[in-house]
Order: structure tokens, then sequence, then C-alpha cells
């Protein structure tokens, strides 16, 4: 059979199933905060400390106003750690589902749909919070914020993307997980994650985001949302033509890899 | 073919079975792509050429000695290994128990996990939470299904696996040496469990190194070597003709 209509037949079949990726991804999240006392409201915490604290110093900092400022630094903040879930957990889709693999007959995106449904919970208690911050801001709501839903699909569409490269390549590398960490924590300083676009272009710094498409997949997300209104047309053409680049390099490894993931794990 | 069956035409599956030296790292990797020409590649050939048709009804025994293919052509009938060579095809569905201590989730109980491993072998929830009492039932774990699966032993693992995959009522049943591991008491409930599974005209195949399991199950026998199938008929004769060279195993026979 062709390797790429094996490959979307898998991809179809795996969603299909959507009860056993759920059941497992959401049994992740649940251990992950079994035994914990705090339990999953330690997501709320987190980005608690996140906005109160690097709000704050950071808002003063730059000089920007709180009542937009603090927000800005939520959604940006959880999509960046929904991004980097998927990014480094995807890389070990494969290898932690080792035993699973070799024993049962289902496609393997199953497994990367796992870590989607795992890291989904975050982000969707972060996006939670962010219209808390907004209530507690007194900023206006509009239709407009509705824009956010599109972003959303291109943002899960290019984590999905950017899982499947990492399941696929880290079970052949090993040493990628560690890498993309080691990498995403630099990418965070040099992405406008808790500082402006605007910071960048007063000091003639903008290349720093525009050839940075994780920049794109934040702003198709947190712009709607923020602002009321579209992100501009060239956000969503970069963000489509990044997708574009991603499925490409995910087709390529996965026809590369798919036959031989079982024997190299 | 759209009937119940497994069909393996001149299947091979070679292994890499590289280490890091010769090119499995990123950084051997890249070396290697600088020394083409000298990228050394350690590769074991589990299954040679393998010709085999089974048919609705046919319950089959695979011997041979350790490391002979057997464990590797279950899981090119399961799906699991694609052949590296020729073409595997089987029709039904499989359910398939092998290497009975992995895939569970060690800091989850007994019930999660039966209900993690129905799903996998394609059961609904609603299917499952009616079929979850006979389950426990059968597997005869008791207590032991509150407790995380990290705290049992070997045979309590195979009798989850062994309750959970013979719940599914299969098509094909495919056991990788599974019934050893068991105490009397649940071999012999095993036992009958397999007898009714047989009676009902599918497809099983078995691997075992007790020559009496095989003598009670199964009508046809395979014999394995090395990857290559020596011997295959009725039984009997199979068995007959394994222990001969078993016990004066100097030569093997010439492959056919």
């Amino acid at each position: 059979m062709n390797i790429f209509l094996k490959l979307g037949k898998d991809n179809l079949l795996a969603m299909r199933n959507w009860r056993v990726w759920w059941h497992l991804g959401m049994a992740d999240v649940r251990n992950k905060f079994a035994k914990s006392v705090v339990g999953p409201t330690w997501i709320l915490l987190n980005l608690a400390l996140w906005v109160g604290g690097i709000g704050v110093i950071y808002g003063t900092l730059f000089r920007q106003p709180l009542e937009t400022f603090l927000p800005f630094l939520a959604i940006g903040f959880v999509v960046w750690g929904f991004m980097t879930q998927t990014i480094t957990e995807g890389g070990n889709a494969f290898v932690f589902a080792e035993g699973y693999i070799k024993q049962f007959t289902y496609p393997k995106q199953i497994y990367i749909l796992r870590v989607m449904v795992n890291a989904s919970v975050p982000f969707i208690i972060g996006v939670g919070i962010f219209f808390v911050v907004m209530l507690m801001m007194k900023r206006d709501f509009g239709l407009g914020m509705l824009w956010v839903l599109p972003g959303i699909l291109l943002l899960v569409l290019a984590n999905y993307l950017h899982a499947t490269i990492m399941a696929y390549a880290s079970a052949r590398f090993r040493d990628l997980p560690h890498g993309m960490t080691a990498l995403l924590q630099v990418l965070f300083f040099v992405t406008p994650v808790f500082f402006t676009v605007d910071v960048l272009k007063e000091r003639g710094l903008d290349f720093i985001y525009k050839y940075n498409p994780l920049y794109y997949l934040i702003e198709v997300v947190r712009y709607p949302l923020t602002s009321l209104a579209p992100a501009s047309a060239d956000v969503y053409i970069a963000t489509g033509l990044y997708i574009l680049v991603l499925m490409l390099v995910a087709l390529f490894i996965a026809q590369r890899l798919d036959k031989r993931i079982v024997y190299i794990l | 073919m759209t009937t119940l069956g497994i069909s393996l035409n001149q299947v091979g599956v070679r292994f890499d079975v590289s280490t890091a030296a010769d090119g499995h790292t990123l950084k051997g990797f890249l070396a290697s792509l600088r020394h083409r020409a000298s990228r050394q590649r350690n590769v074991i050939e589990a299954l040679k050429s393998v010709t085999l048709d089974i048919h609705a009804g046919e319950r089959v025994g695979l011997i041979g000695h350790n490391g002979a293919g057997k464990s590797t052509l279950l899981k090119v009938m399961a799906g699991i290994y694609p052949p590296t060579s020729g073409t595997a095809k089987t029709v039904g569905h499989v359910c398939p128990l092998f290497e009975f201590a992995t895939g569970f989730e060690y800091n989850r109980s007994g019930w999660e996990n039966i209900r993690i491993r129905a799903m996998l072998l394609g059961m609904s929830p609603d299917e499952i939470e009616d079929k979850l009492p006979e389950i426990a039932e059968f597997s005869g774990l008791g207590n032991f299904l509150d407790y995380p699966t990290r705290t049992y032993s070997s045979g309590m693992f195979v009798r989850l696996a062994f309750a959970v995959s013979t719940s599914v009522n299969p098509e094909i049943l495919l056991l990788d040496e599974v019934m050893g591991a068991g105490d009397l008491a649940f071999t012999e409930k095993a036992n009958v469990r397999m007898r009714e599974f047989m009676s009902q005209g599918k497809i099983l195949v078995f691997s075992s190194h007790s020559l009496d399991l095989l003598a009670d199950y199964c009508n046809r026998t395979v014999w394995l070597d090395h990857g290559i199938v020596v011997d295959d008929g009725p039984t009997a004769e199979v068995v007959a003709h394994y222990k001969s060279h078993a016990l004066g195993r100097s030569t093997l026979p010439a492959a056919s």
C-alpha cells in the first residue's frame, strides 16, 4: 500500500477512535496530579505567579500599562505553554508508548493525540484564567474576540504537526527532546511572550519576531482576544505558510520512519 | 481474500540492531553522513522468506528454540511488525497477547489497566463497563485489582492480560508463550476458555515450549529455526520430528 495513503488512513482511523486517546490523555492529566495536595489548581497557581510576578516587574520595566500588559502576558504564556508541552511531550509520545505499540495494532497517531489531550487541559484552564484577568482589569469584551476560534484551530493544527514530527524523529534520535527543551528555553526569550512587538520595533529589532514562526502562532490567538479584532492578514498568511511547511516536513519524516518505528523503539 | 485468514508470502524481517558507535545517535548519524561507505549496519534476520497460509478453524502451534523467530512471526501476523520483505495479510479481528509485563500503566490500578487494554483491543466504553465484572471474575485477582499494577507478579499480569484479551471475543487469537506463567488454578480456567474459543471455528496461533500443550490445542504445528520454517504439518508429526532433533541437536535439516 502506498505509504502516504497509509498515513492518511492511520490519521483518520486514530481520530475516529477518539475515546481511546481521550481516555489515555485524561488519565495522564489525572496521573500528573496524583497524590498532589493542590492538584490541577497548580495550573492556576503557576499562571497567577507568572502574571503577578513577571507582569508587575516587566510591566514597570517596559513602562506598560498593567491593564493591557497583564492580559497580554497571561494569554501569551498560556499559548507558549501549550506549544512547548506538545513539542516536548510529543517527543516522548512513541517512546513512552513502546509497550502499547509493540502489543496493540492501533495506529500510532493515537499516542500523539493522547499528548494533545494532555496538553489541552492546561491550555483550556489558562484561557479561562485569561478572561478572569480581563475582568479584573476591567477590560472590554466584544464579538471580535470570536476571531480567536480560527486562531485556536490553526494553533492546534500546528501543535499536532509539531508533536508528530517530534514523535517520529525522537524515536529515531533520542537526543532530540533534550535538544528541543534547551532550544525552547532560548526561544522563549526571543519570542514576544513577555514583551510586546512595539518594544522591539522602537529599538529596531523587528527581525526578532518577523522571522519567528512561533510569534505568529501566538498572535493568531492573542490578538483577537486582546484587541477584539482579527490579526492582520500577513499574520494569517505567515501562519498558513508555516503550517504548510510543517505538513511537508511531517509527511517526509513519517513516510521515512513509519514502518521502522516499532523496530527502533 | 475477504474470509478469515492469515496469509504470509515470502515474509522477511530484518532488525537493525546497530548501536551508538555505528550511527544510531544524532552524533553518530552526522558522522556517518560524512563517511557513508564506512557506515556499519548490524542487522539480524529474524525471519527469512516465511510462507504460510492459515485458514479459519485452524489452531496452529509454533515451536522452535529461543530466538528462532516465533515471537517475531506472531507480531507480523498481528500487523505490529511490518515485514521488511514479502507481504503479510491478516483478515479478521486480531487479539494479540504478547510480552505480558509491558503495556501496563504501573501507577494505576488493575481496574484502570483493564479499561485501557480493553480499549486498545477495540472495545467501546459501554462494552467495557458491561464486561468489567466478568473480566475481573475471570482474572481471579480480587482485591489486587484495587492496587497499582507495579505491585503485580508476572503471573498476575498474565491473568489480567489473558482475561481481557479473551473477553473481546476475537476472530484471531495470537498467544506468545503466556500459559506457562499462570498458576495451576488459572491454567485450568484458561484451558476451558481456550476450548470455548476453539470450538467457534476461529484462528488460534500459539507459541509454546510445552509440547503437551501443543498436542492438546493445535491441529497443525510450524517449527521455526533461525527464522526459517523447518517443518509444517500435523502436530504429532512435527513434534516427533522436532523431538528427534532437539534431543540430538547437532545438525539442522536443510530448509525446504
